[in-house]
């Protein structure tokens, strides 16, 4: 790919073309020179009137102008078009708005097709361009329903994680197991115990009534406080003698709290393996350099990383082993695709190389195991795999 | 416990142990090493390197000392041990940010410390305590939009002509915020939620006629990017799932971080559907380190935003970036000519950041009659400006609205 090649024609057309008539109007302003402007908005008209054939139709009939000596035209990116005449071009562009009017029902054709004149009407050309620059969808966007939730504020997540420092937490810890598990039920172990804690059930009861997904960041910051009071439980010579392997979720930050540099510092050498250091796709993106940190640490201690990914969107974006993970957790949900749709063989088709290295989580229904087996995975959590005996 | 630190005596008596640790280091023993160490300026590697470094220390003698705050020294490890850490930092740092000094052969770097203008100090470096989020409420209601936004440019440059104003976008200056808020703002989770508190407001604002006005220096000129955290994106319309129209070419672009635009589980859906309404997505914050974390060609964005560093020069990252399709690349943060001619080297086309606002002020200087009256940084500021004040003294204000003139033909 040659910079040779490069032309404007890459570029892309309707932004072009919004930048062109503002400066067209403003021009023609600036020098208080007589412009005649025609619009057609399809933004005004009705939805279905915007495509398919009449709005094809529409098009056609606009064509000429973009022909026609003293008439330049543009197209917006909402898709209106706008065409602005010398004063000497009024006869073409007055026929051509009948023609267009005619088109339409008279009541949509008063809302999308009109004639302006510079420079007395500039503000209505401006704000009708600007409508078509796409502010009436910023408008739209921003008719967000108040919560039915509290929304958290500082000083209730501040006396949460005041609550936190003494609650007992063990309460909120999920434990679950992870399991090899063959179709055919043959070979089924062990690997490794997943303990995690439910936000959610923190969250009930240190901030009672609120809605902590509306304040993403603080759940975030929550988490980190869990992560340190977790860590250093974990951090007491009888717990670190007898570990099995263990997969613990944690903030990229945590990595770096003075609870896992202790924790870091006491466990033999020999268990750090059995540590396997779960991190969330969204967390190691938000900060790359501090993962890529975090992930040098960790290799060179010995510990295992396995990226979490809460979608498989997520999954698909993160290459979890080029990014240096030794296993990959996919939490099942009824939004993923059904085990023999072509989402699902997209889906494998990426994790193929890394079937192996993934855990299904949330494997709760028959569902969630009939898809991993058909993506190629054979490590499981969830509810069904509780009730497994591993042979070992 | 008091702070004696700073009180005469006792500095007396730590520069005396300093002096001493540094020449117990000097005597005439073989097989030690001491290690030297570059732990950068990120708070989060100081305090690992710190517990490193403090963790071969108490089990095997030797001092921690301050050279300057990126210049670290362990004074004395036996040989074996000495190696090991300098493996074990230099798989964490790079293994240019760590040097073994072999004892006694190299005491001459050691004595020099002794006699250096500038003593070292004896190193501590305190564990993070957690910022209380305590008055961030009331910090944010303060803020003024238009004292960290700014008005900014896209602009598309190809074949050695002119730059062409392509796209607005409406964003925070990177350190406005941070400035504001303080020491508040040394927590990441609490940045974020301010950041997210103010894409509201922002949001909001251009809702409202005068106040958009305020903010874009009247209307605007062309699609604009706008930074939202993904709670803000439009909800999906009953209709707006019903794609079998053709899709409008987008006026406004949601721009998401990538971390933000991973957490929507159906964005590829979500986008098509946005299309309908002629909102578009960009996803920002592609950086060098990032692009060797992902699949560009995964994320489903009308424009993917390149931070642009020399690190995008390494065949990591060129290797990620050849399966993307150049024409969807814009390159922000150029801060000179080499940016844009590494992006033009690599086919990209659009350009934004501090060196493009340069460009933008001159060619709009060039087109203004009163242009003898200001100072380029004076234009440039005003172009940049989301508030009346930050405008006034501009003498051609139509020139000034419309950001880039081109030369009707």
């Amino acid at each position: 790919m040659s910079s040779a090649k490069l032309n404007t024609a890459t570029l892309p057309a309707e932004a072009l073309g919004a930048v062109a008539l503002s400066n067209a109007i403003r021009d023609a302003v600036a020098l208080g020179e007589e412009r005649l402007v025609l619009m057609l908005r399809f933004s005004a008209l009705p939805r279905a009137r915007r495509f398919g054939t009449r709005a094809e139709l529409l098009r056609e009939a606009w064509e000429p102008l973009n022909s026609t000596a003293r008439v330049r035209g543009f197209k917006l990116p909402g898709g209106d078009l706008v065409a602005i005449g010398l004063p000497n071009a009024s006869d073409v562009l007055e026929h051509q708005r009948k023609i267009l009017f005619s088109m339409l029902e008279p009541e949509e054709a008063e809302k999308a097709v009109y004639m302006l004149r510079l420079p007395q009407q500039a503000a209505a050309v401006m704000a009708a361009v600007e409508d078509s620059l796409g502010m009436v969808a910023a408008m739209r966007a921003m008719t967000l329903e108040a919560p039915e939730n509290r929304v958290v504020d500082t000083a209730a997540l501040a006396s949460a994680e005041r609550g936190l420092t003494t609650a007992d937490l063990s309460i909120f810890f999920r434990r679950q197991k992870v399991c090899w598990l063959e179709p055919g039920g043959q070979n089924t172990k062990l690997f490794w115990e997943d303990r995690r804690a439910a936000l959610s059930e923190v969250c009930e009861r240190l901030l009672p009534g609120c809605d902590i997904s509306l304040t993403p960041a603080f759940a975030q910051r929550l988490m980190q406080s869990i992560d340190r009071r977790q860590l250093s439980d974990i951090a007491r010579p009888a717990e670190l003698r007898d570990m099995r392997t263990l997969a613990l979720p944690l903030r990229v930050e945590s990595i770096f709290s003075a609870e896992f540099l202790r924790l870091d510092s006491i466990i033999p050498q020999s268990q750090r393996q059995k540590l396997i250091l779960g991190l969330d796709a969204e967390d190691v993106l938000a900060e790359p350099d501090l993962f890529l940190l975090a992930r040098h640490f960790a290799k060179a201690r010995g510990y295992r990383l396995m990226l979490e990914a809460a979608s498989p969107f997520a999954a698909t974006v993160v290459s979890s082993l080029r990014s240096g993970f030794d296993f990959l957790r996919l939490k099942w949900s009824e939004e993923f695709p059904g085990a023999d749709s072509a989402a699902t063989a997209e889906l494998s088709k990426k994790l193929a190389q890394a079937a192996e290295h993934v855990v299904l989580a949330g494997a709760d229904r028959p569902a969630a195991i009939a898809w991993g087996w058909e993506a190629g995975i054979r490590m499981f959590q969830g509810r069904l795999i509780e009730s497994q005996r591993p042979a070992s | 416990m008091s702070n004696s630190r700073s009180s005469p005596p006792n500095l007396q008596v730590s520069q005396t142990s300093l002096q001493d640790a540094l020449r117990r280091a000097l005597r005439d023993e073989g097989g030690r090493a001491a290690v030297r160490v570059a732990p950068g300026a990120r708070p989060e590697a100081q305090r690992l390197v710190f517990a490193l470094l403090r963790e071969a220390s108490d089990v095997k003698g030797g001092s921690l000392l301050e050279i300057t705050p990126d210049d670290w020294l362990l004074t004395e490890l036996p040989s074996f041990e000495a190696g090991k850490l300098q493996a074990l930092l230099g798989k964490i740092l790079g293994e240019g940010s760590v040097k073994l000094l072999p004892l006694p052969a190299s005491k001459n770097v050691l004595a020099g410390l002794l006699h250096a203008s500038r003593l070292p100090q004896f190193l501590e470096v305190p564990a993070a305590e957690l910022v209380s989020p305590l008055g961030l409420d009331a910090r944010l209601d303060k803020i003024n939009l238009a004292q960290i936004y700014r008005r900014q440019n896209i602009v598309g440059i190809a074949d050695g002509r002119l730059p062409r104003l392509v796209f607005q976008r409406l964003a925070r200056e990177r350190s406005g915020l941070q400035q504001i808020l303080g020491s508040l703002a040394e927590d990441r989770a609490l940045l974020r939620h301010a950041e997210a508190q103010i894409q509201k407001r922002v949001l909001e604002a251009l809702g409202d006629e005068a106040a958009r006005k305020s903010l874009m220096g009247g209307g605007p000129i062309a699609p604009l990017f706008l930074d939202l955290p993904p709670e803000l994106l439009p909800a999906m319309s009953p209709e707006a799932n019903d794609t079998s129209f053709p899709a409008a070419t987008p006026a406004l672009y949601a721009t998401l971080t990538l971390h933000d635009a991973i957490s929507i589980s159906n964005l590829a859906s979500r986008r098509e559907a946005l299309h309908q309404e002629a909102w578009g997505i960009a996803i920002s914050g592609l950086s060098a380190s990032a692009l060797s974390l992902v699949d560009m060609d995964a994320l489903p964005a009308d424009w993917l935003i390149l931070d642009w560093s020399p690190a995008l020069e390494d065949t990591q990252a060129l290797k990620a970036l050849r399966r993307v399709d150049r024409a969807r690349l814009i390159l922000d943060g150029c801060n000179g000519e080499a940016a844009l001619t590494w992006g033009l080297s690599q086919g990209i086309h659009l350009f934004c950041g501090p060196w493009i606002e340069d460009v933008v002020a001159a060619s709009r200087m060039e087109h203004c009659s009163e242009a003898e009256l200001c100072l380029r940084s004076e234009c440039r500021a005003r172009g940049l400006a989301t508030s009346p004040s930050g405008r006034l003294g501009c003498h051609k204000p139509l020139l000034l609205e419309a950001v880039l003139p081109e030369r009707s033909s």
